[in-house]
């Protein structure tokens, strides 16, 4: 017997067994063992159907072994075409990656070409953000009606790298305080959108580096159109670490009359930037003293009368009653207005 | 590739499953299943009676495994590998719709691990053990006498008590089942 010591029996052990080859004490071993071992005992009694065990089983083991060189083979050939594709693969995304890198590094707009025939006269602002006067903002607005620009749409643009979304305006503030340009920048009030097309209200984004043009969205829903230009939208990747402006579009300003000041409606007196950062500052103040902080976006609607005061509100758009009074307040309180025409102005705070 | 074979045949069965499920290297598996592919061959045979058959099932069940084995934990093969093998004959009795041609031992036959030769050493027990096997039936008292205690193959018993193979085997089994009941009553 082969493996009767070892209490583990073979194919031959059953032969043996089954054609009286064994001896008794033998047997008897065997069987003692089954009783413990169901595998053992089936296959024990199965051995009796099997005339050519040791013929049968030679066959099956060179099917097995036969099996698994081929899967191996295979595996290894499959393993040969992912490392081909790998290899491939890696020098299209290197190649694709330069390729980007230098392209963004080249690219000049048709829009910074308008800008800069508008913004000849005026070289003294630095921050784009917070140093244009009124009286710069008319001539802006005035020489580029007279240039009757044409924009092209859409345009591309460069690519500017920002820092997250949670800090992207005071990155934006960096990035301009840190390029040193002689033209003046333009801060252009308009939507930002996300790659989903989402618009992300009150954020700005550069979509030229020189001269600096940065792209503001004034609220969630709305375009507010300067009459400089019509940035429509400026879309900015949201990769996971960064969001940057890749594409912009444009369309030309309807102008109907070179005489700008026709068409001036109402405006603060210091002009919508410095009204606006105004807004900006100050209702941090109001919403932080209340008890219960003000969320969402407020739209009121207000005259202004003949002493330049904003009267006669109406709340379009409503948050609660007292964040309602609390933007009310914020614009009584602010700087005097314009008065150019009889419309009325809708303005949007969000909170 | 011998010299791989060499080293795989020196490890355990769970070192090869191990081994197996982190690199899918069939060559593994075949060196792991070739341990108990003359228990599968008995075993099919003892289901589907036909060597052709059992020889396919044999190769099946391995296909089966490489699957199988890659999804599943398992804690002992070779009881893992018996119930896979027992399944996949009864599927194949199933569909051929001949499941009820079994021996009417098969459901006699108990699957638990009795230690009996433990028990029956120690002489402490002895004497229970003499009072449990007293009250056994006629049949499985002598089949337990004569296995257990005269070391009598089946053959022997049979010739000597005119009983049937199979009928020997039931009721050794129920014996032990019996006994094992009887003793833990006892101590």
């Amino acid at each position: 017997m082969n493996l009767l010591n070892k209490n583990n029996f073979s194919a031959k052990d059953f032969i043996q067994y089954h054609s009286g080859k064994m001896s008794d004490t033998e047997m008897h071993k065997m069987e003692e063992s089954a009783l413990d071992d169901n595998f053992l005992s089936d296959a024990l009694d199965g051995y009796i159907y099997s005339n050519n065990a040791e013929k049968n089983l030679l066959e099956i083991k060179n099917n097995i072994d036969a099996k698994s060189k081929a899967t191996f083979k295979s595996n290894a050939s499959i393993r040969k075409i992912y490392f081909s594709i790998g290899i491939a693969a890696s020098l299209i995304i290197i190649l694709f990656v330069g390729y980007f890198n230098i392209s963004n590094k080249s690219e000049v707009t048709p829009i910074i070409a308008k800008v800069e025939n508008i913004d000849n006269n005026s070289d003294q602002a630095t921050n784009p953000l917070n140093n244009i006067t009124p009286q710069q903002e008319i001539n802006t607005k005035q020489n580029e009606i007279k240039a009757k620009v044409k924009l092209t749409v859409p345009i591309t643009i460069p690519v500017d790298e920002m820092k997250t979304a949670s800090n992207t305006e005071s990155s934006l503030q960096s990035v301009a305080a840190s390029t040193n340009i002689n033209e003046p920048s333009l801060t252009v009030d308009n939507s930002i959108q996300e790659y989903n097309n989402q618009t992300i209200a009150d954020k700005k984004i550069p979509i030229s580096a020189a001269p600096k043009i940065i792209a503001t969205s004034s609220d969630k829903d709305k375009f507010k159109e300067t009459e400089v230009s019509s940035i429509k939208s400026v879309k900015i990747s949201n990769a996971p670490e960064y969001y940057r402006a890749v594409s912009a579009t444009a369309s030309k300003s309807e102008i109907k009359n070179d005489d700008a000041n026709n068409n001036l409606s109402s405006s603060p007196v210091e002009g919508w930037n410095s009204f606006n950062k105004y807004i900006r500052e100050n209702k941090k103040i109001v919403t932080d003293s209340m008890k219960n902080p003000c969320k969402g976006l407020l739209i009121l609607s207000f005259n202004v009368n003949n002493n330049g005061a904003p009267v006669d509100f109406k709340v379009e758009r409503s948050i609660e009653e007292a964040c309602n009074n609390a933007g009310i307040k914020l614009i009584k309180n602010g700087p005097k207005w314009n008065k150019n025409d009889n419309n009325r102005i809708v303005y949007k705070i969000n909170f | 590739m011998s010299f791989i074979k060499n080293i795989e045949s020196d490890k355990s069965d769970d070192e090869l499953i191990r081994q197996f499920q982190s690199i899918g290297n069939l060559s593994v598996l075949a060196t792991l299943y070739q341990r108990y592919m003359e228990l599968v061959y008995g075993v099919c045979l003892k289901y589907l009676k036909n060597e052709e058959d059992a020889k396919d099932a044999v190769i099946n069940i391995y296909e089966e495994l490489i699957v199988k084995l890659k999804k599943h934990q398992v804690d002992y093969f070779k009881g893992w590998l018996y119930q896979l093998s027992k399944n996949h004959c009864l599927m194949i009795l199933r569909k051929k719709k001949i499941i009820s041609l079994y021996p009417d031992t098969e459901n006699m036959q108990i699957s638990d691990n009795l230690h009996l030769e433990e028990v029956m050493i120690k002489e402490s027990q002895l004497n229970s053990l003499h009072k449990c096997i007293e009250q056994l039936t006629e049949e499985q008292r002598q089949a337990i006498t004569l296995f257990y205690l005269e070391k009598k193959c089946y053959k022997e018993i049979a010739s000597t008590s005119n009983m049937d193979i199979n009928k020997i085997k039931s009721y050794i089994q129920n014996g032990r089942r019996n006994l094992k009941i009887c003793m833990d009553k006892t101590v």
